[in-house]
C-alpha cells in the first residue's frame, strides 16, 4: 500500500455562529484505502464532507486532497475528487448517457475519450442497455448507480461517498458495496460515510467514529472493538418502560453503560423495526442495551434488579462486540439515537 | 467551453419541459389565434360585397354639347370611375323596365334611372323629373353608397346652378354647358382629392403603421398591436420561469454537485444566464415568425425588429434573473410568477390601452420592463425611424442590464 496521504484533514473547524458542526477534526486517509466515517445523524459527517468537496469553506484549519489544499488550491483539489452525494443529484429529464456526458464535460473530459469513458462507466454500473432512458424512469437503485457513475467519470484518485445506500433495496445496496470494493481494488481512495456499522465493518480499512462534530475514535475495525476489552453487549426487552430500572441497572457491578436502543415513544413494546430498510433492529422504547463485563455473571443480577423493580424481561439478546457497542461505550448513547 | 456546455444542457432540458414550451410559445399563439378569428370575421363582414349597379341613362346633352356633357353622363361616368370600380360594377340598361327586371332577377342590386331631358330640366328653372334609384330591399350598404354618391354629385351641381343663376347675367347662355362641364370636372377632382389625394388635400386616408402601403391587411395591423402585448408578457414570463431552474437545481442537489466539479461558480452561473438569454431569444424569433406566417403581421424593417428583439431579450432575461434572485425556493418563485409579473404587467400597460391610462401610469410604465418593451414594439410596427427605435431600445436594454447585473450579484453572493 502506498504511503501518500490522499486525504489530510488538520484541525478542521466549521461553525455556524455558536453552533459547532465540526470542531477541530484531524484525520488522514492513505492512498488506496477505504476510510469509513461512522456516526449518528448530526455527528458532523456531511459537514466534513462538504468542506472536503469544496461546498463549504472551513472556518478554521485546512484539508487537502492529494496534496491540494481545499482552501488555497480548490480547483485542483476538486479535480482529484469524485463526489457521490447522499441524495440523487442528476437531471431527471436527461437520459443516463446524457447525464454522464454532461458531467464528464464538467470534469474536463471531451470528445472521443469522454464517450469512451461514458461507455465504460455505463458498463460498470450495469446500465448500458438502459442508457437512452430518461433518469426519471429509473428505479431508485438504478438512479443510485448513475449517481455513483458520475463521480467516477474522470478517474478520480479519491471518491467521497456520502451514505450512498440510504433508502434503497438490498439488491442495489449489495451492488453498491461491491462497486466500492472494485473501485478500491482499482486503486481509488474511498471516503465512505455511513451510519450502518455493518457497512463500515465490511468495507473500511480504517474507521473514524464521529459524534457531535468530533472524531471520538479512529482505527481499524479490530482496534476499535478491542477498546471494549472483555465487555459484551446485551439487549434486554422489557414489558414496560420502567424508567427507574435503568438507574438500578447502572448501579449493578459489572455494568458500564445502559441506554435505550433507538428510543421511540411511538413504538410498541417489543416492536420489530427495520431501520432504513436495511438492518433489523429492536426499536421499541422498552428495549435497553447494556455493556457488561461478564454476561454470565452479570445477567442474573440484572434479572434480580428487574424483579425488584416489578419489571418483566421479555427477551435477552447477547451480542458479539461490534461498532455499535463501541459507540455506546464511548458516548453512553446508542449509535442509532 | 464549459459555459456553453452548461447552456446547452439547460436548453436541452427546456425543450423537454412541456410547461415552459407551453407558456413560452403555445400560450401566446393560442391567445393570438383566439383574437385572430373574430377579427378576421369582423373584417370580412366590414368589406362590402361588390354591388352591381344598373344605369338607365336617357338623358341627352343640351343642344350643341357633346354627349358626355350631359348630367346623366356625368353620373354614369362617376359610377363607372376607376376609383370605385373595385366595388361597383356598372351595367348599362335600356329602360326602366329592363332595370326592374334585372333587379327582380338579382342581376343588379341597385338601379339608377336618369330621365330624358334631365340636364335641360335640371339646368332650367325647375327640374320636372328627378333621378330615381331602385334598390334590392335585401341590400343596405351598396345602394346607400350609390345614393350618397349621386346625391353628392347633384348637390354639387345644384350649388353650381345657384352660382350659375347668380352669375347668369354675366355668362352667355352659349357657354352654359361648358361651365357645367368644367364644374363637374372640378368637383370630381375634389372628390378624388378628399378620398385618395396626397397630403395637400383636405382629407388624408392612411393605413395605420404603414403609410402609403395599401397592401397591409387591417387584421394584420390589429394583430401586430395585440401580439406586442403577448410577446412582452410571455417573454418576461419565460425569463423568470427559466431562471427558476436554478432554484430547482439548488433543491435537487445538482447545483451543489456542480460546485464539487472543477468548474468555477462564475462559469456555472454564466452558463445559466446564457441559457435564459438564448431561450428568450428563440422564443421571440418563433413568435415573430408565427405572427408573420399565421396572422399576416408586418413587423416592419428587419433592422428595427432585430434591435427591438435584442433589447427585449436583455430586459426579459434581466428581470427574470433579478426576480428569481430575490427568492429562495421554487414555492416562493411561484408567487413571483403569479403575482409580481402580473402586477408589473398591469403597471406596464399590458392590459390597458395606452391612451386610456392616466398620465401618471403612462409615465410609470416607462420604468417598467413590460411597459418599455410594449412602447418599443409599438414604435417598430408604426414604422418609426430606426434612430428613434435605437434610442428606445438602448434605454430598454440599459434597464435590462441593470436588472441583470443586480440579480447576478445577488446570485453570486448567495452561491459564493
Amino acid at each position: 500500500m502506498a504511503t501518500e496521504r490522499a486525504i489530510q484533514v488538520s484541525e478542521l473547524y466549521r461553525t455556524y455562529g455558536d453552533l459547532i458542526a465540526v470542531g477541530g477534526v484531524s484525520l488522514a486517509a492513505e492512498a488506496g484505502e477505504v476510510l469509513a466515517l461512522l456516526g449518528p445523524n448530526g455527528a458532523g459527517k456531511s459537514t466534513l464532507i462538504s468542506v472536503l468537496s469544496g461546498l463549504l469553506a472551513p472556518t478554521g484549519g485546512d484539508a487537502s486532497i492529494m496534496g491540494h489544499s481545499v482552501t488555497r488550491d480548490a480547483a485542483a483539489a476538486r479535480a482529484c475528487l469524485g463526489v457521490v452525494p447522499q441524495d440523487i443529484a442528476l437531471y431527471p429529464d436527461l437520459s443516463a448517457r446524457e447525464n454522464l456526458v454532461f458531467w464528464g464535460k464538467m470534469y474536463g473530459l471531451r470528445g472521443r475519450p469522454l464517450h469512451a469513458r461514458v461507455d465504460e462507466v455505463l458498463e460498470l454500473i450495469g446500465l448500458t442497455d438502459r442508457q437512452r432512458d430518461r433518469v426519471s424512469r429509473y428505479s431508485g437503485g438504478m438512479k443510485r448507480r448513475v449517481n455513483i457513475g458520475v463521480a467516477l467519470l474522470h478517474h478520480p484518485p479519491v471518491v467521497i461517498m456520502d451514505e450512498p445506500t440510504v433508502g434503497i433495496d438490498p439488491q442495489s445496496r449489495r451492488r453498491i458495496l461491491d462497486s466500492v470494493r472494485q473501485l478500491n481494488a482499482a486503486g481509488m481512495t474511498v471516503l465512505y460515510t455511513t451510519h450502518y456499522m455493518e457497512e463500515a465493518a465490511e468495507l473500511a480499512d480504517h474507521i473514524a467514529i464521529m459524534d457531535r462534530g468530533l472524531v471520538i475514535a479512529y482505527g481499524t475495525h479490530d482496534e476499535l472493538i478491542r477498546m471494549l476489552g472483555s465487555q459484551t453487549r446485551v439487549d434486554l426487552s422489557l414489558d414496560a418502560p420502567h424508567e427507574d430500572l435503568l438507574d438500578a441497572w447502572r448501579a449493578v457491578e459489572g455494568v458500564s453503560q445502559v441506554d435505550r436502543l433507538g428510543a421511540n415513544e411511538d413504538a410498541q413494546p417489543g416492536e420489530q423495526g427495520v431501520d432504513d430498510g436495511a438492518f433489523p433492529v429492536q426499536t421499541g422504547a422498552n428495549t435497553v442495551t447494556a455493556l457488561v463485563d461478564d454476561s454470565n455473571r452479570v445477567l442474573p443480577r440484572l434479572f434480580e434488579a428487574a424483579s425488584a423493580a416489578g419489571a418483566r424481561i421479555t427477551s435477552v439478546d447477547i451480542r458479539e462486540p461490534n461498532l455499535e457497542a463501541v459507540f455506546l461505550y464511548l458516548t453512553g448513547r446508542a449509535l442509532r439515537d | 467551453m464549459k459555459i456553453l456546455d452548461l447552456a446547452v444542457k439547460d436548453l436541452k432540458r427546456a425543450t423537454r419541459n412541456l410547461f415552459l414550451l407551453g407558456m413560452a410559445v403555445a400560450a401566446p399563439l393560442l391567445i393570438c389565434t383566439l383574437m385572430y378569428f373574430p377579427l378576421r370575421r369582423q373584417q370580412v363582414e366590414a368589406v362590402p360585397a361588390p354591388v352591381n349597379v344598373g344605369v338607365v341613362n336617357e338623358d341627352v346633352p343640351p343642344s350643341g354639347a357633346a354627349p358626355d356633357e350631359s348630367l346623366g353622363g356625368a353620373v354614369e361616368a362617376m359610377l363607372d370611375g376607376d376609383e370605385v370600380r373595385s366595388w361597383i360594377s356598372v351595367t348599362r340598361l335600356a329602360s326602366p323596365e329592363a332595370a326592374e327586371a334585372a333587379l327582380e332577377a338579382k342581376r343588379i342590386g341597385v338601379a339608377v334611372l336618369i330621365p330624358a331631358g334631365f340636364t335641360a330640366d335640371f339646368l332650367g328653372s325647375q327640374p320636372s323629373e328627378p333621378v330615381t334609384i331602385l334598390r334590392d330591399p335585401t341590400l343596405i350598404v351598396g345602394p346607400e353608397a350609390v345614393r350618397d354618391m349621386v346625391r353628392s354629385l347633384l348637390d354639387g351641381v345644384i350649388s353650381g346652378r345657384v352660382a350659375h343663376e347668380t352669375l347668369s347675367a354675366y355668362i352667355p347662355s352659349a357657354r352654359l354647358s361648358e361651365v357645367v362641364a368644367r364644374y363637374v370636372g372640378w368637383y370630381a377632382e375634389l372628390q378624388r382629392g378628399l378620398a385618395y389625394g396626397s397630403q395637400t388635400s383636405a382629407l388624408v386616408v392612411a393605413q395605420p403603421g404603414a403609410p402609403g402601403n395599401g397592401s397591409v391587411e387591417p387584421v394584420g395591423t390589429m394583430m401586430s398591436v395585440m401580439m406586442v402585448g403577448q410577446i412582452a408578457f410571455f417573454a418576461i414570463h419565460t425569463g423568470a420561469y427559466f431562471m427558476i431552474s436554478l432554484l430547482q437545481e439548488d433543491e435537487q442537489g445538482t447545483l451543489a454537485r456542480l460546485f464539487t466539479t472543477p468548474t468555477s461558480r462564475t462559469v456555472i452561473l454564466g452558463g445559466k444566464f446564457i441559457a435564459v438569454t438564448l431561450t428568450v431569444l428563440l422564443q421571440g424569433l418563433v413568435l415573430l415568425a408565427a405572427g408573420r406566417l399565421l396572422f399576416g403581421v408586418d413587423w416592419g424593417q428587419p433592422l428595427p425588429v432585430a434591435i427591438a428583439l435584442a433589447s427585449q431579450v436583455i430586459v426579459a432575461s434581466g428581470l427574470g434573473v433579478l426576480l428569481i434572485s430575490l427568492v429562495r425556493t421554487t414555492a416562493q418563485a411561484g408567487v413571483v410568477l403569479g403575482g409580481v409579473l402580473t402586477a408589473l404587467g398591469m403597471l406596464g400597460g399590458l392590459f390597458t390601452a395606452n391612451l386610456t391610462m392616466p398620465a401618471g401610469f403612462r409615465a410609470l410604465a416607462q420604468f417598467i420592463p413590460q411597459g418599455r418593451v410594449i412602447a418599443l414594439w409599438r414604435a417598430v410596427i408604426s414604422g418609426a425611424a430606426t434612430g428613434e427605435v435605437i434610442g428606445q431600445a438602448l434605454v430598454t436594454a440599459a434597464l435590462g442590464a441593470v436588472l441583470f447585473a443586480a440579480g447576478a450579484v445577488i446570485f453570486r453572493r448567495r452561491y459564493s
